[in-house]
C-alpha cells in the first residue's frame, strides 16, 4: 500500500509539473471534435490562432473519437450536466440534434451576443442542408462533398488519357482497362452509402426519402428502391462480379487502398485531399474530377457531408459570449479561406470562395476547385437540398448492410434495396414515434 | 475435519459490507435500470421517455437481422468452444508425459490469455488482411479463391473465431494438461492390461475423468465467447461484412451507442442477461448430476 | 486394486515401457514447442509489421523478418496516441481494480467460510449473480450510475464499477479455495464440491481476476 501511495504521489507530481501552466484567468471553452491526422492538426492550429488573437477566452479542442463516439460523449456529458460548449456533429446527426431540445441555435447565439455573421453569404448547398426556416441552427464548419479521384500513374500505365472519367460508362471502361493492365483495384469508393446512394440520388434529382427527404416533416420511408437506385446497384454488382469494382469497406476504410496507390478511380469526400496529398507524396500523382453521372436522368446536385458545430445548452452566459466570438473568428473570410485551403473542405461563404480565387490558391491547388465547381454547377432541388432523417446512422447501417449483400451477390439489387427500405422504415418510424 | 466457525455477530457483516455495497450500486442498480429502460422508448438526449411495454421485445423478435445475430452468436460460441477444447485436449494428450519444464511451457502457452480480445483481434487482422496479410498470401499459392474478409462473411467469421481460439488456447491447454497429469497412471495401466487399446482407454477412462475440467472450460469458453468478445468484433470487423460477425453483444452496443436507440438496445441487453442466467443455471444443474469427481 | 494389476504381465512389457516413455517424452516436447511457436507467431508477425514502413507493409510478398522503422514507428505511435498518458491510466486502473477486487473478495470469502450469519446465503447468491451480467451488457446504465455519482472522468469511475464485475467469481473461487485448504472439501449451500487445489488452479484464479475486465 505504501508503494502504491508513493507511486501515486509521484505520478500526480509529474502530472502537475508537466501540465501547461494555466496562469492566465481565461474562460475555458470546450470544443469536442472528431478530426484525426492532418485535419486534427488543423483544428488545433485554428484553436491556437484564436487563443493567441485575444485574451479573454481559451478554446480547448478535444479529440473525442469518431463522429459517433464524439456525439455519444456529448450526449452523455449533457445528461450528466457537464456538456461541452461546442460539439462537432456529423451531418447525419442533424435531425437528432434538431429534435433534442438540448441545442442553443447558432443564429440565436450570435444575435444574443452582439456578433454579426452574414448568413446570406453562406454558400447555397450548405445553407439548404442545415437551415430550418431559413436560419442556421449550427455553425457550418467542415462541409465537404464527394468528388472523383484518379491515379494518374495507373492511368498512364493502362493507356488511358490523363483526364477524369465523367460518366459511369467511362468509369467502367477505365476501371476495366486498369484491371487489365495489372492494377489491383479499378474503381472503389469510401463512405459507400454517402457517395454511392445518397449523393448519386441527389446528383440525378432522385428522391431519397419521403417528405422531401425529411425537410417537410419527419421522413418515414426511403425511396431508394426506385428505377435509379436499382440501376446504380446493378451496375456496381456487375462491377464487383467482373472485378473492376473493389468494395473496400464502410466509413473511410477504402481510403487506405487509394492512398497506397492501388486504386485507379475512387470516390470520396473532397476533404480527403489533405490526407491523400500526404499519403501519395513521392509515390504517385493524382487529380480530381466531378462525380460521374449516369445517362438518362435529370441534373441535380451533390450534397453536403462533413459536420457542423453545435452549441449545447447548460453553460454560463460569459462562456457563450466566448463561443460567439470564436464563431465570428471562424466565419471571417480570411480564416475560412485558410481552413478550406489547408483541408479541402468547402469554403463556407461566397466571399471566401472569391478570396481564394483572388489569391491564386486554385492555380496552385487546382484539385480543390473541383468540389466548388461541382457545387456551383449543381441544381438545388427538393431532392438535392440534402437529407434529414431521424436515426440516420442506423439507417445508413441498414443501407450499407444491404449494399454489401448486393455487392457480394447474395441478393439481387432490387431485393437488397427493398430490404433496406423495409428496415429503414422500421427505424424511421421508431424515431418519429418519439416526437409524435 | 470440521471447519471452525467464529461466533462473532457483527464482524461478518462488516467484512461482506464493501462487496455488498459495490455489488448493489454497480451491478444491481445498472441491471435494474437496463431492465426498466427496455420497456421504454427513449430519445438520446433524454428529452423523451415514453413507456411502450414490451414493444421493444416484440420488435426484436420480428427483426430477422436480430434473429440472424442470435444464430451468428451461437455458431461463433460453439465453434470457439468445441474447436478450442478439442484442439487443446488433443495437444494435451500428446504432450502428456512426465517431462521437465512443464511449468515453463505452461507460462509460454498462457500469455495470450492475458491479452485483451481486441488486441488479439488486431494481431490476427494483420495475418488475415486480404491485400497484404500473410495468410491470404500463403493461401494464394494453393488456390485462386479470394480470402477477402471485407466481402466474404465466412472468412470474417473465421478471422474472429481463430483470434478467439488463439487467445483461449493456452488456458485450455494448461487446464487439460493439469487434468491429465492428475489422472493416476495406475488406472490406465490397469485398463491396458485388461486389453483396452489407447482409444478405448481414452474414451472410457481419461475423458470421463477429465469431465470436471471439460465442464469448467466449456462454461468458461462459452461465457467468454458470448460476452467478452465485444472488443474483438469492434476492433476488427465491426460486425461486418453485412452482419456476418454481428454477435449479440456487439449488436446491443451498436444499436445503443451508434444508433442511439436506447430502449431497443436495453431490450437486447435483457435478452443477453436471460441467456447468461440460463447458461449459469445449466452449469449448476449439470455439475451436480453428470460430473464425476 | 490398482496396485496388484500394475504388475507387468510380461518381462517384455516391462522392458518396453522405459523406451516408450522416452519417445513419448520427446514427442511431448516437440508438440509443446510447436504449440508455443504457433501461438507466438501472430504476435511476432505483428511485431515485424511494427518495424516496417507503410509501403513495406502494403507490398506483397510479405516480409517475415523485422525491418528498420522500429524507432520511427514506435515514436510516432507513442506521440500520436499519447501512449504515455494512456499507459499511466491503464496502470492506475489495472492496479486499482486488481487490488480492490482481491481485498474485497478476500474479506467476503473469509466471512462466508468462517462465519454463520443471517443472510449468508443471500449474500452468497447475490455475489454469484454478478457473474451473470458482464460489463458490455450493462454499460449504458453503469455510465448513468457513474455520472449520478459525479465520477465521470475520474479514476474512481473507471475502477470501482469494474470491481463489481467478476468479484463474484473471485469471491466464490476464493471461498471454495479457502474452505478446501481448510478441510479438503467444502459445503457450499448443500452442493458438495471438491476442487483439487493445484498450482494451475491458483494461477488460473489470478488470471481470471486479471482477465475479467
Amino acid at each position: 500500500m505504501k508503494a502504491l501511495l508513493a507511486r501515486t504521489v509521484a505520478l500526480v507530481a509529474v502530472a502537475v509539473l508537466v501540465s501547461p501552466s494555466a496562469a492566465l484567468a481565461r474562460t475555458d471553452i470546450q470544443w469536442w471534435h472528431a478530426m484525426t491526422a492532418v485535419l486534427g492538426e488543423r483544428i488545433n492550429e485554428i484553436a491556437a490562432k484564436f487563443n493567441a488573437s485575444q485574451n479573454d477566452y481559451e478554446v480547448k479542442a478535444v479529440y473525442k473519437g469518431s463522429y459517433p463516439d464524439t456525439l455519444n460523449a456529448a450526449i452523455a456529458a449533457y445528461r450528466a450536466k457537464q456538456p461541452p460548449h461546442i460539439v462537432q456533429v456529423y451531418e447525419v446527426g442533424t435531425q437528432t440534434m434538431l429534435s433534442s431540445g438540448a441545442v442553443y441555435p447558432v443564429f440565436q447565439l450570435v444575435k444574443d451576443h452582439g456578433v454579426t455573421i452574414d448568413w446570406n453569404d453562406v454558400i447555397p448547398p450548405v445553407k439548404s442542408y442545415y437551415a430550418s426556416g431559413g436560419n442556421l441552427s449550427s455553425m457550418a464548419f467542415n462541409s465537404s462533398t464527394p468528388v472523383l479521384f484518379y491515379n494518374k500513374d495507373l492511368f498512364k500505365k493502362a493507356g488511358l488519357p490523363d483526364r477524369a472519367p465523367t460518366t459511369w460508362d467511362e468509369v467502367e471502361a477505365a476501371a476495366r482497362k486498369l484491371v487489365a493492365s495489372g492494377a489491383r483495384c479499378g474503381f472503389s469508393a469510401a463512405w459507400p452509402s454517402w457517395t454511392l446512394m445518397e449523393n448519386m440520388h441527389a446528383l440525378h434529382d432522385q428522391p431519397f426519402a419521403d417528405h422531401a427527404n425529411g425537410f417537410d416533416g419527419l421522413a418515414t420511408t426511403l425511396k431508394i428502391n426506385g428505377p435509379f437506385g436499382v440501376k446504380m446497384m446493378e451496375l456496381l454488382q456487375r462491377g464487383a462480379k467482373e472485378g473492376w469494382f473493389t468494395y473496400n469497406g464502410r466509413l473511410n476504410k477504402a481510403e487506405a487502398n487509394m492512398g497506397n496507390g492501388e486504386c485507379g478511380v475512387f470516390l470520396s469526400s473532397s476533404a480527403y485531399i489533405g490526407n491523400l496529398t500526404r499519403a501519395s507524396e513521392g509515390k504517385f500523382t493524382w487529380a480530381t474530377g466531378p462525380l460521374p453521372r449516369m445517362g438518362g436522368f435529370p441534373q441535380g446536385s451533390s450534397i453536403i457531408g462533413g459536420a457542423t458545430l453545435w452549441v449545447l445548452k447548460g453553460a454560463k452566459p460569459e462562456e457563450y459570449r466566448g463561443v460567439a466570438q470564436f464563431f465570428r473568428y471562424l466565419a471571417s473570410t480570411e480564416n475560412q479561406a485558410w481552413w478550406a485551403g489547408v483541408t479541402g473542405y468547402l469554403p463556407i461563404s461566397n466571399s471566401a470562395v472569391k478570396a481564394m480565387e483572388a489569391s491564386g490558391h486554385f492555380q496552385k491547388n487546382p484539385q480543390q476547385r473541383t468540389a466548388i465547381t461541382q457545387m456551383q454547377l449543381g441544381k438545388v432541388t427538393p431532392n438535392s437540398q440534402g437529407i434529414r432523417l431521424g436515426n440516420f446512422p442506423s439507417v445508413r447501417d441498414a443501407i450499407e448492410e444491404q449494399m454489401e449483400n448486393i455487392f457480394s451477390g447474395k441478393k439481387t439489387a432490387k431485393q437488397g434495396l427493398d430490404d433496406a427500405v423495409a428496415k429503414s422504415t422500421d427505424i424511421l418510424k421508431e424515431f418519429a414515434a418519439l416526437y409524435k | 475435519m470440521k471447519r471452525s466457525v467464529f461466533p462473532n455477530r457483527w464482524l461478518p457483516y462488516l467484512l461482506v459490507g464493501p462487496q455488498v455495497i459495490i455489488t448493489l450500486v454497480f451491478f444491481f442498480w445498472p441491471a435494474f435500470e437496463s431492465l426498466r429502460l427496455s420497456l421504454y422508448r427513449a430519445s438520446p438526449f433524454g428529452d423523451r421517455f415514453i413507456y411502450v411495454g414490451l414493444t421493444n421485445f416484440e420488435r426484436l423478435f420480428r427483426d430477422d437481422a436480430y434473429l440472424r445475430s442470435v444464430i451468428t452468436s451461437f455458431v461463433f460460441s460453439f465453434v470457439v468452444t468445441f474447436a478450442g477444447l478439442a484442439l487443446a485436449l488433443l495437444l494435451a494428450s500428446m504432450a502428456n508425459a512426465r517431462i521437465r519444464g512443464l511449468a515453463v511451457y505452461r507460462s509460454l502457452l498462457l500469455w495470450p490469455y492475458g491479452i485483451a480480445p481486441a488486441i488479439a483481434g488486431i494481431i490476427w487482422l494483420f495475418v488475415f488482411h486480404p491485400s497484404y496479410g500473410i495468410l491470404p498470401w500463403l493461401l494464394s499459392f494453393v488456390t485462386a479463391y479470394q480470402f477477402n474478409w471485407f466481402l466474404k462473411g465466412w472468412v470474417a467469421m473465421a478471422l474472429i473465431i481463430v483470434a478467439a481460439i488463439w487467445k483461449q488456447f493456452g488456458y485450455n491447454l494448461a487446464f487439460y494438461l493439469a487434468g491429465l497429469q492428475a489422472i493416476e497412471s495406475s488406472v490406465l495401466e490397469a485398463a491396458s492390461v485388461d486389453g483396452a487399446g489407447p482409444i478405448r482407454r481414452f474414451f472410457a477412462i481419461t475423458f470421463p475423468l477429465l469431465s470436471p475440467v471439460t465442464f469448467f472450460l466449456f462454461t468458461l469458453n462459452m461465457t467468454f465467447s458470448f460476452f467478452d468478445t465485444f472488443g474483438l468484433v469492434h476492433a476488427v470487423t465491426q460486425g461486418g461484412p453485412g452482419d456476418a460477425t454481428s454477435i449479440l453483444v456487439y449488436r446491443a452496443w451498436r444499436d445503443g451507442f451508434e444508433g442511439l436507440q436506447l430502449g431497443y438496445s436495453a431490450a437486447q441487453s435483457v435478452v443477453l442477461m436471460a441467456l447468461v442466467i440460463m447458461l449459469t443455471a445449466f452449469q449448476f444443474r449439470f455439475a451436480e448430476k453428470k460430473v464425476t469427481y | 486394486m490398482a496396485r496388484t494389476l500394475a504388475q507387468p504381465a510380461t518381462l517384455a512389457a516391462a522392458q518396453e515401457r522405459p523406451r516408450r516413455r522416452d519417445w513419448h517424452g520427446f514427442t511431448a516436447h516437440v508438440i509443446l514447442i510447436a504449440s508455443v511457436a504457433l501461438l507466438a507467431f501472430p504476435l511476432y508477425y505483428a511485431f515485424v509489421i511494427s518495424t516496417q514502413t507503410l509501403s513495406q507493409v502494403t507490398t506483397t510478398p510479405p516480409k517475415p523478418w523485422p525491418s528498420t522503422a522500429l524507432l520511427a514507428n514506435y515514436a510516432e505511435a507513442w506521440h500520436r496516441a499519447q501512449m504515455g498518458r494512456m499507459l499511466v491510466n491503464s496502470a492506475i486502473v489495472a492496479l486499482g481494480v486488481a487490488i480492490g477486487k482481491i481485498v474485497i473478495s478476500l474479506l467476503s470469502a473469509f466471512a462466508i467460510v468462517y462465519f454463520d450469519f443471517r443472510g449468508k446465503n443471500v449474500v452468497f447468491w447475490m455475489i454469484f449473480v454478478t457473474l451473470m451480467l458482464p460489463v458490455p451488457v450493462r454499460i449504458v446504465s453503469t455510465y448513468q450510475v457513474v455520472s449520478v455519482l459525479g465520477w465521470v472522468n475520474t479514476y474512481w469511475g473507471l475502477t470501482v464499477p469494474l470491481m463489481a464485475s467478476a468479484t463474484g467469481g473471485a469471491s466464490t473461487i476464493m471461498a471454495t479455495a479457502i474452505a478446501t485448504f481448510h478441510s479438503g472439501s467444502c459445503e457450499v449451500r448443500g452442493t458438495s464440491v471438491s476442487i483439487p487445489i493445484t498450482a494451475v488452479r491458483i494461477s488460473g484464479v489470478l488470471v481470471i481476476i486479471r482477465g475479467h475486465r
